[in-house]
């Protein structure tokens, strides 16, 4: 019976023989097999797995040599030298290997459907295009050592959609393995267009945009405020006229703004006049709103759809209720889901991901993101060391592609691309993280290669590792759940043969979340 | 003083388990002679040699031994590794568009050399990623595209080492062009090729007659591999000897190819590798090493940095090719195939001193280059902007 146990805690090879074995007993045992399969899960989660005599690279200070990892429940339990664990755990030798957190590629294209070259609206998901059948891409990054992937939007001109960070679990839904599925609005300067006027066009368009989402948030913020006051005098008149059906209006209240009904209620004289009397302020937003789409900003998400074409009749209602009444229910700004999102940017709410590679496009980013107050991520990068004094003075982190080789063969944009761009940086002590550029789904797998190119050219082996690990999950703000070996931390560890950034070094095995995918594990 | 010193010196040597023999000539051999001792020397011939030493004399390799004793007076290097420079075979470096040449389908007398400027910052780049000799291609947009030259990097400007490199051949998209009155489909390319051999067989001299006699190796740039495995029955007609260019870029990893090739035995000069490889085509190059073909991996500088040929070999041994042969790949199986093999390509006693020193193995991508030698001159110097000679850097090391 112990050793059916520890074919269970053994997947995904061991879990084929441990169902094999529990599909036998269930047949013996008349248990329907479906209602197995929760049971060989639980008994995953509980059962712990000891990694034991390996370099353990915990990524707070120095490696420990000789060292224990416990890993209980998808967690790390425990992790240190002489340590004292349950003697019917799973015991993994790690003698003469090295232990790290599982790798995290800051900028990947796994699941990813395709180029994402048309245009886009920083309202649009990466999450929902992502696939997460693309089982053999899965198990290639999986197997590569990486855990954690962020997958952008991809438009490199203006601002684009919403990335997101998720674990790399071959097969399993989306939803399971998300960490976060709106991680940080993306954008490009020079990327796509690399004439010098065009350069300055996307950097004022990326401006003219954040604008325009200050003054779709000033209209929103008016208009709640408004509201605020509509309701309050309401109620005070409801008081005033203490009538018995109060209640009910002011449920259909929330439900429909904007009624016909309440204006004969509130047929009394108002107490004082609205302090603003002319709510068409958010008329001025006309000409932004044009790509009305029906949806709601997010905060705002318990409102009905009608409001985008509402506009002209209730401003015509409004009129009406005028000669009626002069408490006027505020007119409700349009609904943009673009704007809305930028809003949230500049609420800081959610982080901007600009790729730009010339230093002059990144010094114009800069500028940009200290006028708007961006919590602001810079990718690509190639020109970075130019600038990496300033750019480490605004803490502007910085998330690296390929660092050896041009990122994008043949762009001028990239004049001035030089491998030691990352050791440039490091010494600037400007946060760096390191990603695989993004371009195909399963590149993802060379993230440590070009971590070890990066160190070929000057990067500090310690700064390479800490920018797959804890400083690529500090950038990507995860660094609660992942990026180093610590109690609590989520159990994504990887085992390799050697020296971590050694590329001759090979993965030997790969935890997610306790879970393990043995080498040599094919689907 | 100078005469037993030296017959000690030859015993020593001969006694620390010298490879090959010693000449030295007498006088001042102390002063020209130039010893590093690495921890770990790879030869590219056999296993690397652990405290290995490396003596040279006059830019060539007089000694390669472990526990090499160096006499006094014998200016001595510490590293940590040394391996051989890099040969790449596939490169455009220093040679501007003057080489796109297509003015017909048969180029045999065109030469590259002419047209490489040899103080290009292109031969820079190539030292501090490892490279000490490239064959710069003729552009292949001619049936018989020309001969390619074979340069050595210098401190200051390049040498040609080679004029008259190997005959290069193009059967593929590129040599279809419709800017002369050649063949525009691949039959007729393959025809062309026909008459031309043929033409030849009659001829007295020729630029091909090597070739077509079998003595000349020949460089078939063709991306298709079905295109490529179409020309082997006219290969076995003649006796040819071909090496397979770029093939499998866009049918990487059939089986067909890799078994026909083997069977064959053609020598496969691939693509740069690089991460946007697929697996099946990354792991072609260590199949084909596996079943004994000789297998060469380049960088296509400028086109992509030259750093590309270094991962082409990293890239390869992370996908089954032995770390022995993936080295092979980008030094002693190029030299050979630009029949080079007796001079560069390995470090053993005779050849020219081309070496690289590195922090760590040259295959582990995390290993830093430090120093690049052509025929015992510094040509590259890690922190150096400047590429300064020997003498000089050998006067700051002590």
């Amino acid at each position: 019976m112990r050793r059916f146990l520890a074919g269970l805690s053994r997947p995904p090879r061991g879990r084929v023989r441990g169902n094999l074995t529990l599909a036998l007993t269930s047949l013996l045992l008349a248990i329907p097999f479906a209602s197995v399969q929760p049971v060989s899960a639980q008994l995953q989660r509980t059962r712990s797995v000891v990694i034991r005599g390996a370099t353990v690279y915990t990524m707070r200070g120095a490696p420990l040599s000789d060292a224990t990892v416990v890993i209980r429940g998808g967690k790390i339990a425990a992790v240190g030298r002489d340590l004292r664990f349950d003697p019917r755990a799973e015991v993994i030798d790690g003698t003469g290997k090295s232990v790290t957190p599982g790798l995290i590629d800051a900028q990947s294209a796994l699941g990813r459907q395709g180029p994402y070259n048309g245009s886009f609206s920083p309202a649009t998901r990466v999450v929902d295009d992502l696939n997460p059948f693309a089982t053999d891409a899965f198990v290639e990054v999986l197997r590569a050592g990486v855990t954690t992937v962020y997958v952008g939007s991809g438009r490199y001109s203006g601002f684009g959609g919403i990335g997101a960070v998720f674990k790399v679990v071959p097969g399993k839904p989306l939803a399971d393995v998300l960490i976060e599925a709106e991680s940080s609005v993306a954008g490009g300067v020079g990327v796509v267009r690399i004439g010098s006027v065009a350069r300055l066009m996307e950097v004022e368009g990326l401006r003219k945009q954040l604008e325009a989402a200050r003054k779709y948030r000033e209209a929103w913020e008016d208009y709640d405020e408004e509201l605020e006051e509509y309701e309050e005098k309401l109620e005070e008149r409801r008081k005033e006229t203490d009538d018995s059906d109060g209640d009910e209006k002011k449920d259909s209240d929330e439900a429909e703004p904007g009624e016909s009904k309440d204006s004969p209620e509130a047929e009394n004289e108002p107490k004082k006049e609205p302090e603003n009397p002319d709510p068409p302020k958010p008329k001025d937003d006309d000409e932004l709103d044009s790509q009305a789409f029906g949806l709601l900003r997010r905060s705002r998400s318990g409102g009905s759809g009608e409001e985008g074409d509402a506009k002209p009749t209730s401003e015509k209602e409004g009129e009406k209720k005028d000669d009626e009444d002069e408490l006027q229910k505020p007119q409700r700004p349009r609904v943009d889901p673009s704007l809305a999102v930028l809003a949230r940017v500049l609420d800081g709410g959610l982080r901007v991901r600009i790729m730009a590679h010339r230093a002059e496009d990144m010094l114009n980013v800069l500028d940009l993101a200290s006028e708007f107050a961006l919590d602001l991520v810079l990718e690509g990068a190639s020109e970075a060391y130019r600038i990496a004094d300033r750019l480490a003075k605004a803490k502007i982190p910085v998330v690296l592609g390929t660092t050896l080789l041009s990122p994008l063969p043949r762009s001028d944009g990239l004049r001035f691309h030089r491998p030691g761009n990352a050791s440039r940086l490091a010494e600037a002590k400007v946060a760096i993280a390191l990603g695989s550029s993004g371009y195909s789904a399963a590149e993802s797998r060379f993230l440590r290669a070009n971590a070890a190119a990066a160190v070929s050219h000057g990067l500090d082996r310690t700064v390479a590792l800490e920018a797959m690990t804890s400083t690529a999950a500090k950038i990507l703000g995860i660094d609660d759940r992942v990026g180093t070996i610590e109690a609590g931390m989520d159990a994504d560890l990887v085992i390799f043969s050697g020296d971590p950034l050694d590329t001759r070094s090979v993965v030997e095995a790969v935890f997610v979340d306790g879970v393990a995918l043995k080498k040599g594990n094919s689907k | 003083m100078s005469g037993a010193f030296l017959v000690r010196f030859v015993q020593r040597i001969v006694l620390g388990g010298l490879i090959g023999s010693v000449v030295i000539s007498p006088g001042g051999a102390q002063e020209a002679t130039l010893a590093i001792r690495a921890k770990t020397l790879h030869t590219g011939a056999g296993d690397p040699i652990e405290n290995g030493v490396l003596l040279v004399r006059h830019g060539s390799i007089i000694a390669v031994g472990s526990n090499l004793s160096v006499p006094s007076g014998v200016k001595t290097l510490e590293r940590e590794v040394v391996a051989p420079g890099f040969v790449d075979l596939q490169t455009r470096l220093g040679a501007t568009a003057h080489v796109a040449e297509s003015a017909e389908p048969n180029l045999a007398t065109l030469r590259v050399a002419p047209a490489i400027e040899l103080e290009h910052r292109d031969f820079r780049l190539a030292a501090r990623s490892g490279i000490t000799t490239a064959a710069v291609l003729p552009w292949n947009l001619a049936l018989v595209s020309g001969r390619a030259a074979v340069v050595k990097i210098g401190s200051k400007r390049a040498r040609v080492i080679s004029e008259t490199g190997p005959l290069v051949f193009s059967i593929g998209q590129m040599a279809l062009s419709t800017r002369y009155t050649g063949p525009s489909t691949h039959a007729g390319l393959v025809a062309r090729l026909r008459d031309e051999l043929g033409a030849v067989r009659n001829k007295p001299s020729d630029p091909l007659k090597g070739f077509v006699q079998g003595r000349e190796l020949g460089f078939f740039v063709c991306p298709d591999a079905n295109h490529f495995l179409s020309l082997l029955p006219l290969v076995e007609e003649y006796g040819l000897k071909i090496a397979a260019v770029n093939l499998g870029q866009k049918s990487p990893g059939s089986d067909r190819f890799v078994e026909d090739l083997v069977r064959a035995q053609i020598p496969a000069i691939f693509a740069p590798l690089s991460f946007r490889s697929k697996r099946r085509e990354l792991e072609v190059p260590g199949r084909l090493a596996k079943a004994g073909v000789l297998v060469a991996l380049t960088s296509s500088a400028p086109k992509e940095s030259p750093h590309a040929l270094r991962l082409s070999a990293v890239l390869a041994a992370q996908h089954g090719m032995s770390l022995r042969d993936a080295l092979r790949a980008i030094t002693a199986a190029p030299a050979e195939l630009l029949g080079l093999g007796r001079r560069i390509g390995s470090l053993s006693p005779g050849k020219d001193a081309d070496f690289v020193v590195w922090s760590r193995d040259p295959l582990d991508m995390s290993s830093q280059l430090l120093e690049t030698y052509v025929e015992g001159e510094l040509v590259f110097k890690a922190g150096d902007r400047r590429v300064r000679g020997l003498g000089k850097v050998l006067r700051s090391a002590e």
